[in-house]
């Protein structure tokens, strides 16, 4: 029981940072006419998810992540596309799960770097092209217009083109992330659940009051 | 093949793809010359100064912001376009990408232009995917 408590907190954690992250920075990255998308992805959410796999090592983890993060993007909307936003942002954590599954639980096969590099590479790059791919096909959809293959297909080599400059970030923040997670700090129960509810609420709160101070 | 030996190859395999795509759509982004701001709609050029000459702007209110530009619905009557509504609208990007969209939301939208984006399309109802921007060619096509 306390296992799953503790598991709760995390993804509450992680998910809110992720979805803090997208809504408050990746907002001002779009307005500066930079790549919100695939900046965020390499990063914010590649080493948001990376970290949270390591330190609880739990499969199925990541996914409520993803719930969290795009439930937090949905409660933004003065920012822009809060559909096209929430669905690629829970995307890419059923994405990385996918991945994940057939690979590795908790990483300890990429000791060294260029395992560490190549599974930032690889991972990044699949999650952000498969996340753009699910937000083209399901924006329609939810938007209530219609999907049309002919959309998607035609904007395919823009899709695998995005995708690399998430990869290439990803080359040296998972690596970073690692060797952060080697410096094994732990942190006792008895201030682990305020830490983690009381930043998660800082996260919430501040999503929200933004968006009712500016819309 | 183990995973030390797979991973690699995998990373190697999508930055080929990355940068393959990323030259490929570079090319045709060059290709489709933007530069001009010319718009073709229903086979007919028109350059943003002579839709903005002829047709009144108007004022919208998106989630993005207000935005000022030219009404779509005016456009497509002005390039005479028989039936708008009997036909559906593909809106086509330089780089490429494009959205199809019915009447009825063409009829809520317009067209405007700037350095970041040149011509963009916006469309209050719709998600940002369907605010095409370095748009080159609305493309009229029978329902």
């Amino acid at each position: 029981m306390n296992e799953k408590k503790r598991l709760f907190a995390g993804i509450l954690l992680f998910g809110s940072l992720w979805g803090f992250s997208e809504v408050i920075i990746g907002s001002m990255i779009a307005d500066a006419g930079l790549p919100s998308g695939g900046l965020m992805t390499g990063f914010f959410a590649i080493p948001f998810l990376i970290l949270s796999r390591l330190i609880y090592k739990k499969p199925g983890m990541q996914l409520g992540m993803g719930f969290v993060a795009g439930g937090l993007r949905m409660f933004n909307p003065f920012v822009g596309c809060q559909i096209c936003s929430a669905i690629a942002i829970m995307a890419e954590g059923a994405i990385f799960e996918l991945i994940f599954y057939g690979i590795s639980a908790d990483f300890k096969e990429f000791k060294n770097l260029t395992m560490q590099s190549s599974i930032g590479i690889f991972s990044a790059y699949i999650i952000f092209v498969c996340g753009y791919i699910i937000t083209q096909i399901l924006t329609p959809i939810v938007a209530g217009v219609g999907f049309y293959l002919e959309n998607l297909l035609i904007a395919m080599p823009k899709i695998f083109a995005a995708g690399l400059l998430p990869a290439l970030i990803a080359v040296i923040t998972v690596p970073l992330v690692i060797s952060v997670k080697k410096l094994d700090i732990s942190i006792k129960n008895s201030i682990y659940y305020p830490t983690t509810l009381g930043l998660s609420i800082l996260c919430w709160g501040i999503v929200i009051s933004s968006w009712i101070i500016f819309s | 093949m183990g995973k030390e030996k797979a991973i690699p190859i995998f990373a190697m395999v999508v930055l080929v793809i990355g940068i393959t795509s990323t030259l490929y759509v570079n090319a045709i982004e060059k290709n489709n010359n933007i530069s001009d701001n010319k718009l073709l709609i229903n086979g007919f050029e028109y350059s943003f100064e002579d839709l903005s000459n002829n047709i009144e702007t108007v004022s919208i209110v998106t989630d993005d912001g207000e935005r000022i530009g030219i009404p779509l619905e005016k456009i497509i009557t002005f390039s005479d376009v028989n039936c708008p509504a009997c036909n559906e609208y593909k809106f086509i990007a330089s780089d490429p990408y494009q959205q199809i969209i019915s009447w009825n939301d063409v009829k809520t939208g317009i067209l405007t232009y700037n350095e970041e984006y040149n011509l963009r399309v916006y469309f209050p109802n719709l998600p940002h995917s369907f605010w095409v921007h370095n748009l080159i060619e609305i493309e009229v096509n029978l329902l």
